[in-house]
């Protein structure tokens, strides 16, 4: 029970690490560029596009891996996207946690851009900041501890991402065989509960050390005082 | 943007319902340099502004519905809120340093020695490593007001820029929007304090549900119907300030049981001609002649004696104060002092 990591958990340890940090930077800008784009501007179809992008939060896992896999990956391709292999692949595997953990981010940083005051939008405009200014002086400090929290709920979910991913790029291991998907298949293997079970106390360890660790990031960066960008 | 030189010609037009409440303005500046705003609480006043409705500089359109127009980062306007908006995140230093970005503001005079004296004249050298969400409600009303100048812009709005300021901030104030004017800014104050705009205007709007009901020389603003009407009734309910302005001929009556200001030998003088015994009540008086210290009051004695003349010194008066408008000079003295009469 207590003995070192053996090659098969590092394999799964190291793979999720890397699938999940992936999958974050694959959604980090897009998900707070339409978070924004949502909170602060109006355009016709602004419902919908919310309700779209929230989708993967209420849909089955299972059902989403599948979408992943018909739009993605169809019947007499070569399961590649511009070039990029996806299907079968660990990229495959970022997709499918990316897209999982996108609506916890996009929503956290929705809430967070809306929750900004509009009057000192305002009076950064009346001091000659322009649009783009504006959004990285004003509106993302301001927001920042939302979009933290919200990165780590998505950190979170990417790694423990199983249905989408063992239906869209299926349980290669040293390839799309997370950590999620090594414990599922040490349960259908005779004999293989020890094992899961260690896996699954690492899987523990590492979420609540996440959890933790991003709680303190956000407590410091609510706390921190004037950055030292630019003074009179 | 027009340049130096010439000053800046503002119209304003507005027209746009919300919430059931319409406004309806038209204004220009006429060239005036100070341009004083004033009117109750919800009657427009700072809807009077580049965001609403139209706002032309000379021949440029800076807003206007539905059109392409200026953007606002780029108007040259120098913004007081009426609630400081001080960006929290930041240091009170880069919150006067965000204003820098337009570049240097188009008015005379030298950028370096102008942010050396607003931020002496607003007592803001101590506290530049300060955060903004760190600052009392008045240390923020002088951080934003030094940041909306420091860019020094050809339009400075100021919206009760002077409320919950302590009175040397006041006084630094009105001394740095007295040098804007000088370096060709146009100034538009937005108060509550009309013996105050008064004094300090060239241009007067008076702002009353949704409509402009006056727009003149401060001297006009008594003159005219229903600005006039208006005036007195919130006199009377004592919502818009407890100031009469006294101009020479205005009769008016001294209220007796606030005649404790009258300095002891105006008050000997009048008791010498029996004026002494009315004083349970109000005493009818007319205004002789003012200066920057003294109103004149003639006094009518209910004895058939030779009317009194007393000369009050403002000073004696608390919160007495004198202005010229053009020819004109003006007295103002709290209105629970004296009330005038028709």
């Amino acid at each position: 029970m207590f003995a070192p990591l053996s090659a098969f958990e590092w394999e799964a340890l190291l793979l999720s690490l890397d699938v999940s940090w992936r999958a974050l930077l694959l959604i980090i800008a897009p998900a707070i560029g339409l978070a924004y784009l949502c909170a602060r501007c109006r355009f016709p179809g602004r419902g919908l596009l919310r309700a779209v992008l929230l989708m993967p939060l209420v849909m089955p896992p299972v059902v989403l891996g599948y979408t992943l896999l018909v739009i993605f990956a169809p019947a007499g391709g070569d399961g590649a996207v511009l070039g990029i292999p996806v299907a079968f692949h660990r990229n495959g595997a970022a997709l499918a946690a990316g897209v999982a953990g996108f609506p916890l981010l996009f929503r956290s940083a929705h809430s967070a851009f809306e929750m900004v005051d509009a009057r000192y939008i305002e009076a950064a405009r009346s001091l000659g900041a322009s649009p783009w200014h504006v959004f990285r002086s004003i509106v993302l400090p301001l927001s920042l501890p939302g979009i933290l929290g919200g990165l780590l709920l998505a950190a979170g979910r990417s790694f423990g991402e199983f249905g989408a991913t063992i239906s869209f790029v299926a349980s290669i291991p040293g390839e799309t065989q997370t950590l999620p998907l090594a414990i599922y298949t040490l349960l259908q293997q005779p004999g293989g509960e020890t094992d899961a079970l260690r896996l699954a106390i690492i899987s523990l360890i590492i979420s609540l050390g996440t959890l933790w660790a991003g709680e303190a990031l956000a407590r410091r960066v609510a706390k921190r005082g004037p950055g030292e960008e630019s003074t009179v | 943007m027009s340049t130096n030189g010439d000053a800046l010609e503002l119209r304003a037009r507005i027209d746009f319902a919300r919430g059931g409440y319409r406004l309806r303005m038209d204004c220009q500046s006429h060239g005036a340099q100070r341009i004083g705003n004033i009117g109750s609480s919800g009657a427009g006043k700072s809807t009077l502004r580049p965001d609403d409705g139209e706002l032309r500089s000379g021949t440029e359109l800076w807003y206007a519905r539905g059109f392409r127009c200026v953007p606002p980062e780029r108007r040259d306007v120098g913004y007081v809120f009426q609630d400081a908006r001080v960006f929290p995140h930041m240091s009170v230093a880069q919150n006067l340093a965000y204003g820098r970005q337009r570049g240097p503001g188009s008015t005379s005079g030298d950028p370096d020695t102008w942010s050396e004296r607003v931020r002496e004249l607003l007592g803001l050298s101590d506290l530049l490593s300060a955060r903004g969400d760190a600052l009392s409600g008045g240390q923020q009303k002088r951080v934003a007001i030094a940041r909306a100048l420091l860019p020094r812009p050809r339009l400075i709005l100021c919206d009760e820029a002077e409320a919950g300021l302590d009175a040397s901030s006041r006084a630094g104030l009105s001394g740095l929007l007295k040098d804007a004017v000088v370096g060709g800014a146009v100034v538009v104050r937005v108060s509550h304090d009309l013996a105050d705009l008064l004094a300090w205007s060239d241009r007067l709007l008076f702002c009353h549900a949704g409509e402009l009901v006056f727009a003149g020389l401060p001297g006009d603003l008594a003159r005219s119907e229903p600005a006039a009407a208006l005036l007195r009734s919130s006199l009377d309910s004592a919502a818009a300030g407890p100031w009469l302005p006294l101009r020479i001929g205005a009769k008016l009556w001294l209220r007796t049981e606030r005649l404790h200001w009258l300095p002891r030998r105006a008050v000997a003088d009048t008791s010498g001609t029996g004026l002494a015994g009315s004083f349970a009540q109000m005493i009818p008086a007319r205004v002789q002649a003012n200066d920057a210290e003294w109103l004149e009051l003639e006094l009518d004695s209910d004895t058939g004696n030779t009317p009194v003349t007393l000369r009050v010194p403002l000073s004696a008066v608390p919160g007495g104060s004198a202005w010229s408008t053009g020819d004109e000079l003006w007295c103002a003295v709290p209105a629970d002092a004296l009330v005038q009469s028709h």
